[in-house]
């Protein structure tokens, strides 16, 4: 990966991943790292932010004898990440004016 | 290391923190290791302590924006550029219209200066003269009104592009 990811696009990432189904820690890790290269502890700090401010809910179930952790996306967390989406358009469309030399498309 | 050098370690490291905070860390790795035995190989067990210090650190200053941060600057209408336009528009019909009246005059001059030539040689020699004069003057203007047309042509379309220089 060329360009650095961090910050509010793997705020973005991670409730796009929460939005199709609740997952626990090692999947969605998982998850993110087939799209970017993120080390095992980038996403723990995310997590927590995100809860922090009430995107994410946590619930745990029991598995093979030991607890799982879920995290489930927030009716706010879909708002955000709905904004999150007309953002990232919006960025897109910016970069591919530029790299067609300016010159719209309309 | 094995996970649980690794979690002893990690608790050690995060001995600042909250106990109800330092546990989830802990749970949560721990949860990480069981699907994931190599990442304890991997990870060092300060350095995440460290970022998560610092993440918490920074939390609990001041709370995270969950508004986006905004990732182009506003786009503006170019206003330079198109008061810029109008500007060499105004030089472009000034000058065109100081082109038109030179070459008349040049014109009328030839022809005068042809006409006194039977009554006196250096005065139609003058009339000639200034005749040249008024067609230089005339080239000197059109070369104007072209530039200051091509350059408000420029600026116009540039408007239509986008972002103000």
């Amino acid at each position: 990966m060329i360009f650095s990811v961090s910050g509010s696009l793997l705020d973005f990432l991670v409730l796009a991943v929460l939005n199709q189904e609740d997952t626990y820690g090692y999947i969605l890790t998982q998850r993110v790292k087939n799209v970017i290269e993120i080390s095992d502890s980038t996403l723990y700090p995310v997590l927590r932010r995100l809860m922090k401010d009430g995107l994410l809910t946590t619930y745990d179930q029991p598995f093979q004898g030991r607890n799982r952790r879920y995290y489930s996306i927030t009716e706010t967390g879909r708002k955000q990440l709905a904004l999150f989406t007309e953002e990232w358009e919006h960025h897109k469309a910016q970069i591919d004016f530029i790299l067609e030399g300016g010159i719209r498309h309309d | 290391m094995t996970k649980y050098v690794f979690l002893a370690r990690l608790e050690e490291a995060l001995a600042a923190l909250d106990p109800d905070e330092r546990r989830a860390t802990l749970q949560y790795y721990e949860e990480y290791f069981e699907d994931n035995a190599e990442a304890a190989d991997t990870l060092s067990p300060e350095q995440i302590a460290a970022e998560t210090l610092a993440s918490y650190g920074i939390d609990s200053d001041a709370p995270q924006k969950a508004e986006p941060q905004a990732v182009s600057p506003p786009r503006k209408f170019p206003v330079g550029r198109l008061v810029g336009g109008i500007l060499l528009s105004f030089l472009a019909v000034t000058l065109g219209s100081v082109a038109l009246g030179m070459i008349c005059a040049s014109a009328i001059l030839f022809v005068v200066a042809f006409f006194i030539l039977q009554l006196s040689v250096p005065l139609a020699v003058t009339v000639f003269g200034s005749a040249i004069l008024a067609l230089g003057l005339f080239g000197l203007s059109l070369g104007g009104t072209v530039k200051s047309v091509k350059g408000a042509t420029n600026l116009f379309k540039n408007c239509e592009g986008g972002e103000a220089a």
